[in-house]
């Protein structure tokens, strides 16, 4: 019996498309913990956002199963972060270009999840390209050159089964090499 | 724009003042090593024009002058924001005006000195093969971006592509099925022509230019066929610096594990090729066209060290081959 | 789907909610239902009232607890207890209870959108501690409808 399951975890910022990208992906629809968003004042958004986890999963031919789970976005589910990526096989780390500071949230990303990375690996994901861009693809790939990491990192629609799938190939061939 | 060892400089309504201004920075810029006359309202023949753009005259000639001109603009006002255009608030300096047109001049000069080298380069493959280099298309626009030359590219079905090395962009004149037919033609039916920058510009008018990394990539990927870039070799090693974008720019199933083991370490294609067990032919594709986009480093070659794998258990790597044939692209 | 514009105005900005989710009186009168509570249960030796997205509203928490931390599990843990029970029995959740040998967590809804969390001693009865948790949520949850406007739909 395997004691870590054979997992796959989605992570980034709040917006990046994760739910979407295991969807687009999964054999079932997946399992969401979405709440509303509140503000503490008068009214309510109708916005929502995961507080534990989105999980689903790819049935593979022999029966076996490759779990997919996504974090929630906001730095002060942190603490689940950690318990997602326990006896992972590798992140997929997407980034909505549009979010007001892409660039800070990817290297936030990184540093958070360093130890994972070091031990397994990690594609990057780009979203929402094209409608608000805050940054270029030039900027995020001088980012990894700064920090001296040569990831994956491409272009993707979260909604694109065939984008998702250059992704976990990318996240794949990195674990494999 | 023709341009001359000697640069002209002309001014255009300008005041007494700034005339004079003018005349002294223009006379030190001798000490900078910087030939040059003064000579006034001619503007066709001249390599900067110097215009006072609160004058009547100044104003009239700057909307007649052509985008790829210098214009140095003398302005009370804002600054304006064209093309090959400076502007400088007044009261103007002797010691600033005199700066700027070093700085212009010596610009004009580095200019002059490649499109000479170009005409020089495009005589000699003029006379040297059947007209310009024989090579494939991704060979041509290695070539462009290398040198930083303007080229038109035709097919033997008649078919143009206009390569500006310079700004990096790539036009089409017809739809991106001509790109094909380049990417697929044999060398022998691809003409190179340089062009100059004024003519360039003419036979683009009216075309949406491309990028040219992005033909670089599909023709690099495409058009290699088992051959390094000239001056490359399969034994020395290489290691990768940023991953291309797949996503969007084309791939092959094998490039995965390639980019992969290439970003781990330096290799040479060859040792690349066991480790990946990856055909070499195949390497060499991703190889040219990722070094075509600045996206590999060389390294001297090194002490042998054992390739490091990541330690996987035989289930796991059984499961991730299993999830790869799931995942594979169509 | 949303407009982007409109998206990025309404994410939560973590530093302006995390100290001030909450107007002053709101938050008075939610901490005197906690201390209320505690003053008429021996057995709850703590309490917080937090929004189901994992933001502190108010509370009377032992020690040096991190309130916003516990907030944010509490909202964690409550939100994948709702999912199992969702998945399993098709039933509408109560609350989740974790019990060790140093006391106990009781995590429940107080209206649709707030979280009642309260602590027990290891050794105290579970029913009367429930009671006074579930009349406090229901107070805290009429408190909460006059925050939290209507869905316009």
């Amino acid at each position: 019996m395997n004691l870590h399951s054979d997992k796959i975890i989605f992570t980034g910022p709040v917006g990046a498309g994760k739910t979407s990208a295991i969807g687009a992906v999964s054999d079932v629809p997946p399992v969401s913990t979405d709440v509303n968003f509140s503000t503490g004042q008068e009214c309510q958004i109708k916005d929502v956002t995961t507080v534990a986890m989105d999980y689903s999963y790819i049935q593979l031919d022999d029966g076996a199963k490759v779990h997919l789970f996504g974090t929630p976005g906001q730095q002060r589910f942190d603490f689940m972060w950690h318990i997602l990526v326990e006896g992972g096989l590798g992140l997929v780390l997407l980034v909505n270009i549009d979010h007001p500071s892409p660039i800070a949230e990817l290297n936030r990303y990184l540093d958070a999840f360093q130890d994972f990375i070091e031990k397994t690996g990690v594609v990057i994901g780009i979203t929402r390209t094209g409608v608000n861009d805050q940054a270029t693809l030039e900027d995020f790939q001088n980012c990894l050159l700064q920090r001296g990491q040569v990831y994956p990192i491409f272009e993707v629609d979260g909604r694109s089964s065939e984008d998702i799938k250059v992704l976990l190939n990318a996240l794949l061939a990195v674990i494999t090499s | 724009m023709d341009i001359p060892r000697r640069l002209k400089i002309s001014a255009i309504g300008l005041f007494d003042t700034e005339l004079k201004v003018l005349q002294v920075a223009q006379a030190m810029l001798e000490h900078e090593e910087i030939n040059s006359e003064l000579i006034e309202n001619n503007h066709e023949e001249s390599a900067i024009v110097v215009l006072d753009y609160d004058s009547e005259s100044g104003k009239q000639v700057f909307a007649t002058m052509r985008e790829s001109q210098v214009k140095l603009v003398f302005s009370s006002a804002q600054p304006i924001n064209i093309k090959n255009t400076i502007t400088l608030p007044k009261p103007i300096r002797v010691h600033t005006l005199k700066e700027i047109l070093t700085q212009i001049c010596r610009q004009l000069y580095d200019y002059i000195d490649k499109y000479e080298h170009n005409q020089t380069q495009a005589s000699s493959s003029a006379q040297s093969g059947a007209a310009g280099k024989t090579q494939n298309i991704f060979l041509h626009l290695f070539d462009a971006k290398n040198n930083a030359t303007i080229l038109k590219l035709t097919h033997s079905s008649g078919a143009n592509i206009y390569v500006n090395g310079q700004d990096k962009t790539l036009y089409v004149a017809g739809d991106s099925n001509i790109l094909d037919a380049f990417i697929a033609a044999a060398a022998a039916d691809i003409n190179a022509q340089v062009l100059t920058a004024d003519a360039f510009q003419q036979q683009v008018r009216g075309l949406s230019p491309l990028a040219l990394d992005g033909e670089l990539w599909r023709s690099g990927i495409s058009c290699s066929q088992g051959q390094l870039l000239p001056g490359h070799q399969a034994d020395v090693p290489v290691k990768l610096r940023s991953w291309p974008n797949f996503s969007r720019q084309g791939f092959k199933p094998e490039f995965f594990k390639v980019a992969a083991q290439m970003a781990k370490r330096a290799e040479s294609l060859e040792a690349l090729s066991r480790l990946t067990q990856v055909q070499l032919d195949v390497i060499i594709d991703f190889y040219n066209a990722a070094f075509a986009l600045g996206l590999i480093e060389s390294h001297q070659p090194q002490a042998a060290q054992p390739a490091q794998t990541r330690e996987l258990s035989s289930q796991r790597k059984s499961l991730l081959g299993k999830l790869a044939q799931r995942l594979r692209m169509a | 789907m949303e407009v982007i514009s409109d998206y990025i105005d309404k994410v939560t900005d973590e530093s302006a909610t995390q100290n001030a989710p909450v107007s002053k009186v709101i938050q008075a009168k939610l901490n005197s239902l906690l201390t209320e509570m505690i003053e008429n249960c021996d057995d709850i030796t703590g309490a917080m009232v937090s929004s189901s997205d994992g933001h502190a509203w108010a509370e009377r928490l032992p020690g040096e607890l991190d309130q916003h931390r516990f907030a944010a599990m509490s909202s964690a843990l409550l939100a994948l207890g709702d999912t199992m029970l969702k998945e399993t029995m098709e039933a509408r959740p109560k609350n989740v209870f974790l019990e060790s040998d140093e006391g106990r967590i009781f995590v429940m809804h107080a209206g649709n959108n707030l979280l009642l969390t309260i602590f027990t001693s290891a050794s105290a009865q579970i029913g009367m501690p429930m009671a006074y948790a579930k009349k406090t949520s229901e107070e805290i949850s009429q408190l909460s409808q006059s925050v939290f406007a209507p869905h316009p739909g």
